[in-house]
């Protein structure tokens, strides 16, 4: 019986955890989630789009965001476009209302962001 | 040494965020809905009327149909919502982006005399840009009209669609007495008799071309097709040949009308010229072959068939006539409708004791269900931008029309109590 419990506490140690820390598979050996999970959430909050507003769900665009260490950005541009306007314009909302993040990041950073609809298409 | 190695290991760890782009993927949006803020018109000069009450009621009704918005609450607006704002620069969009409002309708409205003039915008709050905005000329009475317009156009504007909502429905129903014609606008208010044939109708269809509908009247005993114009009422027989002449369809173009006929014996699929004449059979079937439906590009038709023991959903190509099945579950499919879009077609299928509506793809994939409540649910159709589709509910003995998006969400009752109300029939867009 100790020797069950203590195999299975061994291959509990052993788990190779590739999550970030904070995440809910992470090593949570530390407190707080990381920079860019907490960017990637202020960015999906603002972004907000109907899928009623599109011929397809199968679109894709890519846009660069420069934030300063105080969370504030400092640039950002499409990288590439999906070709359907009312997406591209909802990206460009959602990226306009997280000018500020509200919090600072440990240093300045280049973000790439991919925007698509892969869970939708999933739904 | 220690120092040394502790530099490196620190440029290490921040390299990531400084150096090289970190890249997110974000795989759907927080949320699935435009946060609107959507402002009672205001009176421009003259003196406030119930104008606004009008034109803010449709407003909201067709918006919160369409799934798009969420609606912010009134009670939140500051000032700016008491100016009418016909520019941008006349727009405090910082009050609005404070609501976390992602577009704002204004608007105005100034009676002189008789005549209407109304102003609507749509704004986006976070460009600060004006979307869409129209001045429409009516006369007093026209709100219910001019707010159905500026809806469509809102739903252009953010979808590069316009909306149905300035369109009509005809349907069939019993509130006279006996089976009649009539017509509404597409939110269920202002209905009106169209026939008064003291017999029984069914089955309208709309011509695309004109304010003209067609449909089946046993006012001389037999089911005949017939035409009626809507604004003269000038009606006539389009189709009279003894046995069946039902279900009568136009062409996207209005061009041909496909028709069930039975010339006595068994019933098939034909192509009429709008002067009622043959121009083709499309079906040779001893099964009873009924209830055509065109595909938008006019080239095949969906029908129902019991040609192989049970009614299915076929579908017969207008040069070649041949047919393929088109539904194998279910042993009861009926009424398809094909979307204007063309890659969905909507139909009936007897379930557990009750009809419901179903989806399947012109190429038989993707079938699924899209009704669940109580009640049979027959006659589906879809509005002219194939967002939507309008129905009738079966339930606790009374018949009404429904509407619901195409993902089945949405649902609501159209038409009033007070009759049983079947066959409902989308126009398109309406002039």
């Amino acid at each position: 019986m100790k020797a069950a419990l203590a195999a299975q506490q061994a291959a509990l140690v052993k788990t190779d955890v590739q999550a970030p820390v904070g995440e809910p598979e992470g090593t949570g050996d530390e407190i707080g989630i990381s920079s860019i999970r907490y960017i990637e959430g202020v960015i999906t909050e603002n972004w907000r789009l109907s899928q009623y507003q599109l011929p397809n769900l199968d679109l894709q665009a890519e846009v660069k965001v420069i934030y300063s260490a105080e969370g504030k950005m400092r640039n950002w541009d499409f990288v590439e476009k999906s070709g359907n306007a009312l997406f591209d314009d909802s990206l460009r909302r959602a990226i306009l209302k997280s000018r500020e993040l509200g919090e600072s990041l440990p240093v300045a950073g280049e973000f790439e962001i991919i925007f698509n609809l892969k869970d939708l298409q999933n739904r | 040494m220690n120092k040394i190695l502790g530099f490196f290991l620190l440029v290490a760890l921040l390299y990531p965020l400084s150096a090289q782009a970190v890249r997110i993927e974000i795989s759907a949006p927080g949320e699935q809905t435009i946060p609107l803020a959507l402002t009672r018109f205001l009176p421009m000069g003259s003196t406030a009327t119930d104008s606004a009450t009008q034109i803010d009621a449709v407003l909201n009704a067709d918006l919160d149909l369409s799934g798009l918005f969420e609606l912010a609450d009134r009670a939140a607006f500051l000032s700016d919502a008491g100016k009418i704002g016909l520019h941008s620069t006349q727009v405090d969009f910082g009050q609005w982006r404070l609501l976390g409002v992602d577009a704002v309708v204004k608007g105005g409205y100034r009676i002189e005399g008789e005549k209407l003039i109304v102003e609507a915008r749509l704004y986006d709050v976070v460009s600060q840009r004006l979307l869409t905005g129209r001045r429409y000329v009516g006369r007093l009475g026209d709100e219910r009209r001019i707010a159905h317009s500026f809806a469509d156009q809102i739903m252009l504007a953010l979808t590069g669609k316009k909306g149905p909502f300035n369109s009509r429905l005809a349907y069939i129903s019993t509130r006279s007495g006996h089976k009649e014609l009539y017509l509404m606008e597409v939110d269920g208010q202002n209905p009106i008799r169209l026939t008064d044939h003291r017999s029984i109708v069914l089955d309208p269809d709309f011509s695309p071309l004109r304010k003209e509908i067609i449909y089946t009247s046993y006012k001389k005993s037999n089911p005949d097709l017939y035409r009626k114009e809507i604004y003269t009422g000038s009606e006539a027989r389009l189709s009279h040949r003894p046995g069946l002449n039902t279900g009568g369809r136009y062409r996207a173009d209005g061009g041909e009308l496909a028709v069930t006929l039975s010339k006595g014996n068994n019933s098939d699929i034909y192509l009429l010229g709008t002067d009622g004449t043959i121009h083709k059979r499309l079906t040779t079937h001893w099964g009873i072959d009924v209830a055509p439906s065109w595909s938008p590009a006019g080239d095949k038709i969906a029908f129902v068939s019991d040609r192989r023991g049970n009614p299915q959903i076929y579908i017969v190509d207008i040069d070649s006539l041949k047919v393929e099945r088109l539904t194998f579950e279910g042993k009861y499919n009926a009424t398809p409708d094909w979307s204007p879009t063309g890659d969905w077609i909507a139909f009936s299928r007897r379930t557990e004791g009750q009809f419901d509506i179903f989806l399947i793809r012109p190429d038989g994939s993707g079938e699924h269900r899209l009704t669940f409540a109580p009640g049979t649910k027959e006659h589906p159709r879809f509005s002219p931008d194939g967002r939507f589709l309008v129905y009738s509910l079966d339930l606790n003995g009374e018949k009404s029309i429904h509407v619901m998006r195409m993902d089945g969400t949405g649902d609501r009752r159209l038409s009033a109590p007070g009759g049983n109300d079947t066959h409902p029939a989308w126009s398109g867009y309406w002039q």
